[in-house]
């Protein structure tokens, strides 16, 4: 096996991994002693896990690797058991493996004075280790039953992070919404690969991609395209099964960001591998689409109404990752890779700077809404200037209407972010101006990079799609008219003094469309006895 | 059943004085330190701590686990115990005493509102729920700058919004609290008739009632400790703001809410059966193990006081004629009486003994508030305690350098708020991410590394790095830059000859100038600390000393203040200058401010200075680095450097110790206290009784900065004993809400007051040891017992024991002031 290793360089990126899981097999005696060792040492299999995958990335590049190739290192993809420790080696795993791995180093050295003085300092990184290098696996996997394990066993240590505060019952609560909602999603998962299994004989995502392009696809493998469907949506926190992912803020701040830039993005990773399948059967992407542009919609309205940083960090990521289901469901693909790694580091910072929020607000002019009352017609010539600039920036990168039809809904998506740019120059000319050199610099650059990853992504994910069938079209079209419709409220209605019927949506809004409660009674249901012990149970005059 | 006009005026009263126990909490960006039980001022300390015990089941002392352990590592000797028995006036002596601390300690909790009784146990919570819902609406209806979309109006003020905003709430349902809203309907629209109308509904004993009202508001106590400090600056303007009222008045409603939608006639019943039955007096077990503490937390002050006194009897008696006879200082450093000050001001002592220091409250005197460049709102540099008599605005010097300089700042602060708009609108935020958010790995990269701040400094933010060092006060200035905005700036030219005589009378600076005098206020270095103003200076309501500094050593180096001065027969030396500086409690460096300005005689004294303070901050750093969590540095540098990266570091949540470990005040002469390592727990005010003819600066010195440190004090005391409560919790779970009103620990929950428990706590320890201050003045005891006598805070923190006093009399003795009255050999 060792010789079959060394063969091929794909064994790289078993590096990042093992050194972590090396890491989480520490005695625990041992971590608690020597907790900044520990840091340091999930800081180095970071780096070491970034450094192979960039030197793999560059081997590709180069040619000297062929890309994308799967490793098998155990077992097998076919047969009557068609599990294999199997490593997929393409653009796509080099892009998340590094983007795990970097995050893992970072949020190791965070951890290391965060938690300082902490008797569980040390457990906590044992339990780091174990997360990310499962969460490792994950990403570089070529076999989908080993993603299944693989996301079932770092869904385990991630609710042993979730729960550092033991004693806490919000926190056990949070932990135990969240199991509920995982366990299904990976039911569905196991059930799916299970289905690709008998119907396929292979679980290898290549096999699967191979299988679902030749076009001859089972009801078997439509189940299975719709069991993928639904672990995403279950898995990405999309509405109705959101409540989980705003209150991880009962886990300490290094683990809200590992689990909002990292592991959530399971459903949309398992949606890339797997996406000629889904494509074969159609309407599971539409639904996914659905989902995706309901959350997205919901979930910002709702982050305007938040007055807790953390709460209004939280609605922010379920919103971005129903716009990243959105996108796949659109067929996407490579701006759903964008939108993610973007995403990530954005949400990780974000996280992790919190508690800057005061510093803000002290500077001069730190206030945000500004209360200025913006007319229809105001926020109209604004959107249509800034619909002016997105276009003609599209077309200058060769994006046009014709070519990719999708333009539609991407291209006023574009345009009504610009527009928020560009309504704070109402107040004065010389900020006009520069504004608008803004708005042309974003625009340039988010094109740029729209081409750019279709580049990257090339003979990984389909393409951008060139066409669109009647359905599609009047799906995009929904998608555009529901980011106006979002932009005209954020900037038109809630600037005016609210009449009752906005003000109903606020209440319900702020409450987060009241899912939450019959989860949380759900949860006593299923798990009667764990709550009971714990302090807090009768509010704080009891502790 | 109706009341009769005498009831309504008792509820009233109820409500009134429940809403005076809650203490002001003041805002993140001005976090000042509270006395937490401030409202209970005016009892005696142990009969508050049975109330505490008895009504809402919280401490005021340490567990008894804790003292056990202090008492086994010899920290409370017998002879300690022994001492407390006798103060405590308790009936038992010492072996009697050592039985009950070992005997086990039962604690009840009291049960005196319907929610904790709907409470189930299979079920979410109802006390916790109704808590979450209230807060949460607080945080909508105060939020300072945290949701794009603020709460749209629901009606006038906050109880009626929350009626209107509450009769929409789907919540309750899925709480399977029916019918909710009908229930509400029936409620009045307004508060105090709806705590009538609760009440009564409820049928709350009228001799329950003020406890009853009291545990209501005490479960939403972080706040209602908000709207009281909404009440308080309101009174310091001349106006009035009941807004507390409107809280309890929620909170009221919401019992009454759940006791009206019961399904279960029992239950309720046999919630007012606890209701009347709770006990007016603790039970006898709990009685004695209560005393018990407060014994153990006297013994524990007692043996912290002995060592004190023992310290300052070796020191003997000053020679006040040797004093004024001294010769003259190369120069004179005046620093915070913060007790971070007291460990660097011993050290420049050592440093350089020609060097003399002295300790007077950070602001200098200077009454002002203060207006930022290009800001929209003056924030207070002065303490809460006193209205601020001026506003000063920040300037260039010249008009056209600060029009220049506002016009770019304004300009990027635009730029910078639209780019929020873009990152965070509900329209904007998807594409944000995909054209922008990649730069963000960038950033993740140098902000772990401490290269750059997450967020812009805020006092520098919009300028370029030569700008900000080119802005500073500007006492003449009519009005702010850029604004019209009337009423009076700057500081008078006529009035400042008076303001500078305050400041040198309060701090009994008659004669004897050096050349150099220093004026350091202080700050702190850290970043991503929504507390982050609590480390700065409390006297400067949570500002950096830096513009304090700078307005008094502007007022005294004019030339036609001293003038007026020396018309008045306070001369000032024509050699002797102001220095203004910033001490960084965090690194201990000492930054000297406007030095361009000092004439060129001073120079060599300048530079002298310059390397005293240096040698000193390396004193201090070594001192300090003991207590942190920190590898033992090789070198001077290497200590400054670890510091500076504490500092710089976002994740690090103890850059400094603050104010953990204050312990006593001392308004004595600095030669009384310069032979003692105080160990950083000291406030040290400069006071010597023979230039205070009529005793007014001692007076001036026991109702302001004494009170001031009592309520450093006792906040660091309540944060301490009963953290659940008064204390901030955990911050790596630190939720910052309302932009920059407080923060939620976790998810949600109440507003979180005090100090979070990381700067108490090192993780295996409390490193504050929580005590409350010993003061020590040497003053005639007529004179301290005056003030006493004359002024009611003074009298309640001193008589009701919230603090010990002691006198140092002429012969060097040390006596303690006995809280009936009288003084006896310490």
């Amino acid at each position: 096996m060792i010789a079959h290793l060394l063969s091929s360089p794909a064994a790289l990126l078993l590096l990042g991994p093992a050194l972590m899981l090396l890491l989480a097999a520490v005695p625990a005696a041992v971590a608690i002693r020597h907790p900044l060792v520990m840091g340091c040492l999930i800081q180095v299999a970071g780096l070491a896990g970034l450094l192979c995958t960039l030197a793999l990335a560059l081997l590709s590049v180069l040619g000297e690797v062929t890309t994308p190739v799967t490793l098998v290192v155990l077992g097998s993809d076919s047969g009557v058991f068609p599990l294999a420790l199997s490593v997929l080696a393409d653009s796509l795993t080099f892009t998340l493996l590094g983007l795990v791995s970097l995050l893992a180093a970072i949020i190791a050295r965070y951890s290391t004075n965060y938690l300082a003085g902490e008797a569980a300092q040390g457990i906590f990184f044992r339990w780091l280790a174990f997360t990310v290098s499962a969460f490792m696996l994950v990403v570089i996997a070529g076999n989908l039953l080993m993603f299944v394990i693989a996301i079932i066993v770092t869904g385990t240590g991630l609710n042993r992070l979730l729960t550092h505060y033991r004693r806490r019952l919000p926190a056990q609560m949070v932990a135990h919404k969240k199991l509920l909602f995982s366990r299904m999603a990976d039911a569905a998962l196991l059930t799916a690969a299970l289905l690709i299994a008998f119907s396929e004989g292979t679980l290898s995502f290549e096999a699967i991609a191979a299988t679902a392009e030749r076009g001859d696809t089972g009801w078997q493998l439509h189940l299975a395209a719709w069991l993928i469907v639904a672990y995403a949506i279950l898995k990405s926190g999309q509405f109705p099964f959101h409540g989980w992912l705003l209150q991880v803020m009962e886990a300490p701040t290094p683990v809200s960001a590992l689990l909002h830039a990292g592991i959530v993005y399971s459903g949309a990773i398992v949606v890339l591998r797997t996406h000629e399948l889904l494509l074969a059967d159609g309407f599971a992407l539409i639904a996914l689409a659905l989902v995706g542009l309901m959350t997205a919609a919901l979930a910002a309205l709702a982050m305007l109404t938040q007055t807790a940083i953390k709460s209004s960090l939280a609605w922010s990521t379920t919103g971005q990752l129903g716009f990243m289901l959105l996108e796949l469901g659109l067929g996407l693909f490579v701006l759903a890779v964008l939108h993610l790694v973007a995403h990530s580091v954005y949400k990780a910072h974000a996280f992790l700077s919190s508690g800057s929020m005061v510093d803000l607000l002290r500077a001069p002019g730190g206030k945000s809404g500004s209360g200025r009352r913006v007319t229809t017609l105001a926020w109209g010539a604004t959107v249509a200037l800034s619909a002016a600039i997105t276009f003609a920036m599209a077309a200058a990168w060769g994006v046009t209407l014709a070519s990719e039809p999708s333009l539609i809904a991407i291209g006023t998506i574009v345009a009504v972010a610009v527009a928020q740019l560009l309504l704070a120059g109402w107040s004065g000319a010389a900020l006009a101006v520069r504004l608008l050199l803004v708005s042309v610099l974003v625009t340039g650059v988010y094109f740029a990079l729209h081409k750019g990853f279709a580049a990257v992504y090339d003979g990984v994910l389909a393409p951008i799609p060139h066409e669109a069938t009647l359905g599609q079209t009047l799906l995009l079209g929904l998608v555009a008219l529901v980011f106006l419709g979002l932009s005209y409220f954020q900037t038109v209605l809630t600037s005016r003094p609210a009449g009752p019927w906005l003000r109903r949506v606020y209440v319900h809004l702020y409450n987060g469309l009241y899912t939450d409660l019959p989860v949380e009674r759900l949860v006593y249901r299923v798990w009667p006895a764990r709550f009971r012990d714990l302090p807090g149970r009768r509010g704080r005059l009891r502790s | 059943m109706t009341r009769s006009p005498s009831q309504v005026k008792d509820i009233a009263a109820a409500v009134d004085a429940v809403c005076e126990r809650f203490a002001p909490f003041w805002p993140l960006d001005a976090m000042v330190a509270t006395n937490p039980y401030l409202g209970f001022a005016g009892q005696p300390f142990e009969q508050a701590a049975e109330y505490h015990r008895r009504i809402i089941g919280r401490p005021m002392t340490m567990n008894r686990d804790w003292f056990r352990e202090q008492i086994a590592a010899g920290r409370i000797t017998d002879a300690d115990l022994a001492e407390a028995l006798v103060r405590s006036r308790s009936g038992l002596d010492l072996d009697g005493l050592k039985a009950a601390i070992e005997e086990p300690v039962a604690v009840a909790v009291p049960q005196l509102l319907y929610s904790h009784m709907r409470d189930g146990r299979y079920r979410p919570s109802h006390s916790g729920y109704v808590v979450q819902q209230t807060s949460q609406f607080c945080a909508a209806y105060y939020d300072l700058g945290q949701a794009l979309w603020p709460l749209p109006r629901f009606g006038d003020g906050l109880y009626n919004s929350w009626w209107h905003y509450t009769s929409i709430d789907r919540s309750p349902g899925g709480m399977d609290i029916r019918n909710a809203d009908v229930a509400l309907r029936t409620l009045p629209d307004t508060p105090r008739e709806a705590i009538r109308a609760a009440v009564e509904r409820m049928e709350v004993p009228e001799d329950r009632l003020e406890d009853f009202l009291y545990v209501a508001l005490s479960t939403i106590g972080g706040w209602a400790s908000y709207t009281r400090y909404l009440r308080w600056v309101a009174e310091m303007d001349g106006g009035r703001n009941d807004d507390i009222v409107d809280l309890l008045a929620i909170r009221v409603a919401w019992e009454a809410l759940l006791v009206e939608t019961c399904e279960r006639p029992a239950h309720r019943a046999q919630w007012l059966q606890s209701l009347r039955c709770w006990p007016r007096a603790l039970g006898p077990e709990q009685g004695r193990a209560l005393e018990v503490n407060l014994v153990l937390q006297r013994a524990l002050e007692i043996g912290y006081q002995r060592g004190l006194v023992a310290g300052l009897r070796r020191g003997g008696e000053p020679r006040p004629a040797a004093m004024t006879e001294a010769p003259r200082p190369s120069a004179q450093a005046i620093f915070c009486i913060d007790v971070r000050s007291e460990v660097i001001r011993r050290a420049l002592e050592t440093a350089d003994p020609a060097i003399e220091t002295r300790g007077f409250a950070g602001f200098f005197g200077v009454m002002a508030e203060y207006r930022p460049l290009g800001a929209n709102r003056s924030r207070a540099h002065l303490p809460v305690l006193l209205p601020p008599r001026y506003r000063v605005c920040e300037s260039a010097g010249d008009s056209a350098r600060t029009g220049t300089l506002l016009a770019r700042r304004r300009r990027l602060l635009g730029l910078s708020g639209a780019w929020k708009q873009f990152k965070l609108s509900c329209a904007s935020c998807f594409s944000f991410v995909e054209s922008a958010g990649l730069l963000y790995f960038f950033k993740l990269v140098t902000d772990s590394f401490g290269w750059t701040r997450p967020v812009p400094d805020p006092d520098s933010a919009g300028l370029g790095r030569g700008d900000a060092a080119a802005l500073g006060p500007d006492l003449d200035a009519e009005h702010p830059a850029g604004g019209d905005e009337g009423g009076r700036w700057g500081i008078p030219r006529d009035e400042r000859a008076d303001v500078a005589a305050f400041m040198l009378e309060s701090m009994g600076f008659r004669s004897r100038f050096a050349p150099l005098v220093l004026l350091a206020g202080h700050g702190s270095s850290t970043v991503n600390n929504p507390q982050r103003a609590g480390l700065d200076c409390g006297a400067c309501a949570g500002q950096t000393g830096e513009a304090s500094v700078r307005m008094a050593a502007a007022i005294l180096n004019d030339p036609a203040v001293r003038a007026t001065l020396a018309g008045r027969g306070r001369s000032i030396p024509d050699d002797t200058w102001f220095l203004p500086a910033l001490h960084d409690t965090t690194t201990d460096e000492v930054r000297l401010l406007e030095t361009e300005a000092v004439p060129a005689g001073l120079r060599p004294a300048l530079d002298h200075l310059r390397h005293a303070l240096a040698r000193a901050g390396e004193i201090t750093r070594f001192e300090r680095l003991r207590l942190l969590d920190e590898p033992r540095p090789a070198d001077n540098a290497g200590a400054l450097r670890a510091l500076r990266r504490r500092g710089r570091d976002w994740s690090q949540l103890r850059p400094e110790w603050g104010l953990a470990g204050n312990a006593s005040f001392f308004a004595v002469p600095r030669a009384r206290t310069a032979h003692l390592s105080l160990e950083g727990r000291a406030f040290l005010h400069e006071y010597d009784w023979r230039q205070d003819t009529d005793f007014e600066v001692l007076k001036l010195i026991m109702s302001a900065p004494m009170v001031v440190a009592s309520w450093i004090n006792l906040q660091y005391y309540g944060s301490t004993v009963d953290h659940d409560r008064l204390g901030a919790g955990n911050k790596v779970l630190h939720n910052v809400v309302g932009g920059r009103i407080g923060v939620l620990e976790g998810n949600g929950g109440d507003l979180r007051l005090g100090l979070a428990r990381q700067s108490l706590h090192d993780g295996r320890r409390w490193v504050h040891e929580p005590l409350r201050l010993s003061v020590f003045i040497e003053a005639p005891a007529e004179a301290i017992d005056g003030v006493i006598a004359d002024n009611r805070t003074v009298h309640d923190l001193v008589v009701n024991e919230w603090l010990h006093l002691f006198r140092l009399a002429d012969d060097g003795e040390v006596l303690r002031r006995l809280p009936a009255g009288g003084w006896q050999r310490a």
